[in-house]
């Protein structure tokens, strides 16, 4: 306690701030920049939740007043019961001495009333000492125990006592002190003295001390409890101001004035000089704190501002890169809102985002279809069931919006934790580069149907005119089951003709149509457009000359010759008249020519075919659908009937695969033939199938029209060529509709042939023979 | 033991190319070639840990099945192989209990690791 200094400031004390020192930038002088409004806005010490610190029991000036007074009261009792005691001893030695005086002097003085038994000196002397007011008795006896003079009366215990007294004594009685003496005379005669003091003068000296004594305790008493008083106030209202002081402090109230003791130097003085040097260094304290504070928030927000700078200058650079790429980049968070930094060729392409920055409705607007398939996929990523790069593979790859189509990569951003944090979309517009493609594909499609045309300008109008037919049924479907037949034939005829865009289209619809039960018109709207622009250009190409005749080499000579031979009139119109008819060569020919592009696309070709008509020659119209839908028998064999390279070379078959399309007439019947050296039909499997529909398949022939149902096919998978059970029914019902029957012969392993066959009536209305050899 | 994986579909093209892939993964491979047959083989199949289901079948379509097996309260996993078309048939294969659906032609990879985590216990 003596090392600490009153005022100013205490080093001793100080409370080494170490952590201060290190904060302060530079001098002292800093730390003393007034403690400004401490207890305001930025209380800078964190001071707990204020807690007035509530005094329990008794006061400090209560402790020290009860103190003191306790003590004066006991100091002053013990005083004075000590002094009062003290005074009665006193008292008490005073008379006994008194008494022993008394009994020597006047045993002396009455030696000669003993001599000579001398009453009246006796008396002199008693009267005399009788005088003193604490004279009790005064008794004179002789040897013989007589009284010789008495004054007062004796107490009849120091009557009992004289007689055998031989020298001084005193005796103390209940109320007296009694001396008694031997009196020797010089004469002879003995006699005793007893002389008797009463203590009744003493009890009254000791009960007026007493009074006194109480008297003066009460005084002392009452002075020292006002002292007490006095001396605890003062103390107790320093200590008062200084706790106060100090529990302001300690809730955080630091604007507090010094405490004033007056400048008092004790230990209460000393600690109030502490504490105003305390309270003033945490003042300091504080206010550095709080400079430092400001001076740091100052350096933050600088460094947070050139940061914030930099940073801007990489978006920027970031952004100048988004928006300048030919690509649409952004990202999508869990909930599928997109990112707020995305490429603004998003906007040019897709117009403004909406307000939610939902992507599914961005697209929405564009490509419904799209952005419910997106819609789907992105529930699967939400509900994590599989893994991301399965469900992200899932999502539309590609959309159309805005008329422009568009390829969306997605990437997966995982947060730590392999958690998926956001999805990255880049989304590439591939309009020109579909558009090319479809050109190119177009150009080519172009010039297989202007090279088909310039060589079978026939059979190609016949197909055009066809597949017009079949895309106005196709337009004017009521329901799906309108749909099934023109859509899968129109498939195998354009496959044929190597149009294969409308194939492709004609087959993806079908699948469709498989799976959803119905095609809308937006669905069919792409097969319908496609189909325009080759319409368009069989038009440009063939012009309004479809109705020219072809004449070949053959038929020219041939003509020649018989006009040569002078040959009658009426062959020669026959011959010419069969210039108007279709050759069955040429139509024959135009399908193995089609069966080759097949084979060559399903990587069967090529092929040998056998093609041999006989020289028949049809009439166009009335056959036009029985051509058109053999193609399905053509399509097939080539499809399911002929093996892969491998099955032929394990099967120990010539690698080359065999076709032959026939035509002849067979005792007046028309025939007309496909045959196949493929693998034969499996009869076991059209029961099974033909079973699962609940068709009768008990006998061959019932087996035969199985294989002709509608909707039979004996092939798991449907490919892009056959497999749907349609196109075998629809060349029946062409081939029945003209009045033939049809009979299908077929050897495991071997091949099989599918021949139609018509009564010789219709060869004479519908065909004519211009082979004059076979005429009639 | 390997875990028992129904495959229906009545294309055997697929049902070879998805067991080919699962049985390469370790998987046990039980075969269906229609919804009717595949909904058989499911309930008699109690140790399967899943069932791979194609939409569009003959007698049965998969979300026949799919119905069937939500109404007779089976927690059987099943995934939908679809072809991209109808969201709808998605959304509706979802509500009744699909797990997921995986678009056809598909990667095999992308399947083993969708039957993995399905199956994952």
């Amino acid at each position: 306690m003596q090392s600490i200094e009153p005022t100013g400031v205490a080093p001793s004390v100080r409370p080494a701030p170490l952590s201060v020192h290190e904060l302060r930038p530079s001098d002292e002088s800093e730390a003393s920049v007034s403690p400004a409004p401490v207890r305001s806005a930025s209380r800078p010490v964190p001071a707990p939740e204020p807690k007035k610190s509530v005094r329990r029991g008794l006061s400090i000036f209560q402790k020290l007043l009860i103190l003191i007074v306790s003590l004066v009261l006991g100091v002053v009792a013990l005083l004075g019961s000590y002094l009062l005691s003290r005074q009665v001893a006193e008292m008490r030695a005073s008379l006994e001495a008194k008494a022993a005086t008394y009994g020597r002097l006047v045993s002396k003085q009455v030696e000669s009333a003993i001599a000579f038994d001398d009453r009246e000196t006796a008396r002199e002397v008693f009267e005399s000492v009788a005088q003193d007011g604490d004279v009790e008795s005064l008794t004179l006896f002789t040897s013989k125990g007589t009284v010789l003079r008495a004054w007062g009366s004796i107490s009849p215990e120091s009557e009992a006592q004289a007689k055998a007294v031989k020298e001084r004594t005193l005796v103390a009685h209940s109320d007296r002190i009694a001396a008694l003496s031997p009196v020797v005379s010089l004469e002879g005669p003995r006699g005793t003295l007893v002389v008797e003091l009463s203590t009744r003068s003493l009890a009254e000296s000791s009960h007026k001390a007493q009074q006194r004594a109480a008297f003066a305790f009460v005084i002392a008493a009452l002075l020292g409890a006002l002292g007490a008083f006095v001396i605890a106030r003062s103390l107790g209202r320093r200590l008062k101001v200084i706790a106060t002081a100090a529990d302001a402090v300690a809730a955080g109230d630091l604007n507090q004035g010094p405490v004033d003791d007056r400048g008092r130097r004790d230990e209460i003085g000393v600690t109030v000089s502490a504490f105003n040097a305390m309270l003033t260094q945490i003042r300091d304290l504080v206010a550095h704190i709080q400079k430092s504070a400001r001076e740091e928030k100052v350096r933050l927000e600088r460094l947070v501002a050139e940061r914030t700078a930099e940073l801007d200058a990489r978006n920027e650079d970031m952004r100048r890169v988004l928006d300048n790429v030919g690509q649409g980049f952004l990202t999508l968070n869990a909930t599928g809102e997109m990112s707020r930094e995305r490429s603004r060729v998003l906007e040019t392409w897709f117009g403004k985002a909406p307000a939610s920055g939902s992507f599914v409705e961005y697209i929405a607007s564009s490509d419904s279809e799209a952005a419910r398939w997106f819609a789907a996929g992105w529930s699967a990523i939400v509900d994590d069931l599989l893994p991301i790069e399965v469900t992200l593979d899932q999502l539309p790859k590609r959309v159309a919006l805005s008329g422009r189509n568009f390829e969306i990569e997605y990437r997966p951003i995982l947060a730590a934790g392999g958690k998926l944090d956001r999805v990255l979309l880049v989304l590439s517009d591939v309009t020109a580069v579909l558009e090319r493609e479809r050109a190119e594909a177009g150009e080519r499609e172009a010039t297989r149907l202007f090279t088909r045309l310039v060589a079978d300008r026939a059979g190609f109008l016949e197909f055009f005119a066809e597949a017009e037919s079949l895309v106005e049924s196709i337009r004017s479907a009521q329901n799906a089951t309108d749909l099934v037949r023109p859509l899968h034939t129109l498939k195998g005829n354009a496959g044929i003709f190597g149009i294969d865009s409308v194939a492709r289209l004609c087959h993806d619809l079908e699948n469709q149509l498989q799976e959803a039960g119905a095609l809308s018109q937006h669905d069919l709207s792409p097969l319908f457009a496609r189909w325009n622009e080759i319409a368009t250009k069989v038009r440009s190409l063939v012009g309004d000359g479809g109705a020219k005749l072809e004449v070949s080499d053959g038929d020219y000579e041939e003509l020649a010759k018989a006009i040569e031979r002078r040959t009658a009139h009426a062959e020669l119109q026959s011959l010419l008249h069969a210039w108007k008819l279709e050759s069955g060569e040429a139509r024959l020919s135009r399908v193995a020519e089609q069966a080759q592009g097949l084979a060559e696309r399903l990587g069967k070709g090529p092929l040998q075919i056998d093609v041999d008509a006989n020289r028949l020659r049809f009439v166009p119209e009335k056959w036009t659908e029985f051509w058109s839908a053999a193609v399905h028998v053509v399509r097939n064999a080539i499809d399911h009937g002929l093996e892969t390279a491998e099955e032929r070379s394990q099967a120990g078959k010539p690698e080359v695969r065999k076709l032959g399309f026939r035509s002849r007439l067979d005792s007046g019947e028309l025939v007309v033939e496909f045959s196949d050296d493929g693998r034969g039909i499996d009869w076991r499997r059209v029961e099974e199938k033909a079973k699962q529909r609940n068709l009768p398949a008990d006998s061959q022939a019932a087996l035969v029209d199985a294989l002709f149902a509608d909707g039979l096919s004996t092939r798991d998978e449907a490919s892009e060529y056959s497999g749907r059970g349609v196109g075998l029914s629809a060349v029946r019902a062409a081939c029945q509709k003209l009045g033939g029957r049809v009979v299908v012969e077929s050897r495991p392993g071997q091949g099989s042939v599918f021949r139609f066959v018509w009564p010789a009536a219709l060869a004479r209305q519908s065909l004519v023979h211009s082979n004059p050899a076979v005429a009639g | 033991m390997s875990k028992k994986i129904i495959v229906i579909d009545d294309s055997v093209a697929v049902r070879q190319q998805v067991g080919m892939a699962l049985k390469q993964a370790g998987f046990d491979v039980v075969e269906a070639v229609d919804g009717e047959q595949g909904l058989a083989t499911i309930r008699s199949t109690k140790d399967a840990a899943m069932a791979i289901c194609d939409v569009n079948m003959p007698k049965m379509t998969g979300l026949e099945v799919l119905e069937s097996l939500s109404k007779s309260g089976s927690q059987l996993p099943v995934l939908m192989l679809t072809t991209e078309g109808k969201p709808e048939l998605v959304e509706r294969a979802k509500k009744n209990g699909a797990k997921g659906w995986i678009v056809k032609p598909f990667k095999a990879e992308l399947l083993v690791a969708a039957v993995k985590k399905l199956t994952a216990a």
